[in-house]
């Protein structure tokens, strides 16, 4: 159990980075968005 | 041995180019000498050049974020899912929540036929660095 705690961690800290690319990705494209829409 | 696929080169991309200056002639010179307005000078033309004009812009910061993988030229799914997201946003978020913008669905069609012919001119420019005369 308490061996497979650094894998454990690995994965969690794999998809907490992929979730945060995503959240990045999103708040680029409402912002993006907005742009568009407000200045084009 | 593989066969080296064509990069992608976003703000460097020919069909961005093209259409991005089309878009500024358009704006800057066709639309303020207009007499009449013309649905297509007005509307439908800035709607048809918005994915291959906005879709590269929003890749590269993708990847530079590092959500995409590769430099590979648009994907279908990801030229369908921005055009999808887009007509939610301007054709009905815009219009009915921010009072901004015009609900016309054919401006959808019109993302949509912009969307595909220009990822038609990406495949298309995939497949030439594809060919073996083009390998490193």
């Amino acid at each position: 159990m308490l061996q497979d705690l650094p894998n454990l961690t690995g994965a969690a800290g794999t998809w907490f980075v992929l979730a945060g690319k995503i959240v990045a990705a999103m708040g680029f494209m409402a912002a993006a968005n907005l742009v568009v829409l407000y200045a084009c | 041995m593989p066969v080296k696929k064509g990069r992608f080169g976003y703000w460097r991309d020919p069909v961005f180019l093209v259409c991005l200056t089309a878009y500024v002639i358009n704006r800057e010179l066709i639309k303020p000498n207009l007499h009449h307005y013309s649905a297509f000078f007005d509307g439908h033309l800035n709607d048809t050049l918005f994915v291959p004009v906005a879709l590269p812009v929003y890749l590269l910061a993708y990847r530079l974020i590092g959500l995409r993988p590769d430099d590979e030229p648009p994907r279908f799914w990801e030229m369908a899912l921005h055009v999808a997201v887009w007509s939610l946003f301007f054709k009905w978020f815009g219009p009915f929540t921010l009072r901004r913008g015009v609900a016309d669905p054919v401006d959808i069609g019109c993302f949509l036929a912009g969307g595909i012919v220009a990822w038609l001119l990406w495949q298309r420019g995939a497949c030439f660095h594809a060919l073996p005369s083009n390998k490193a």
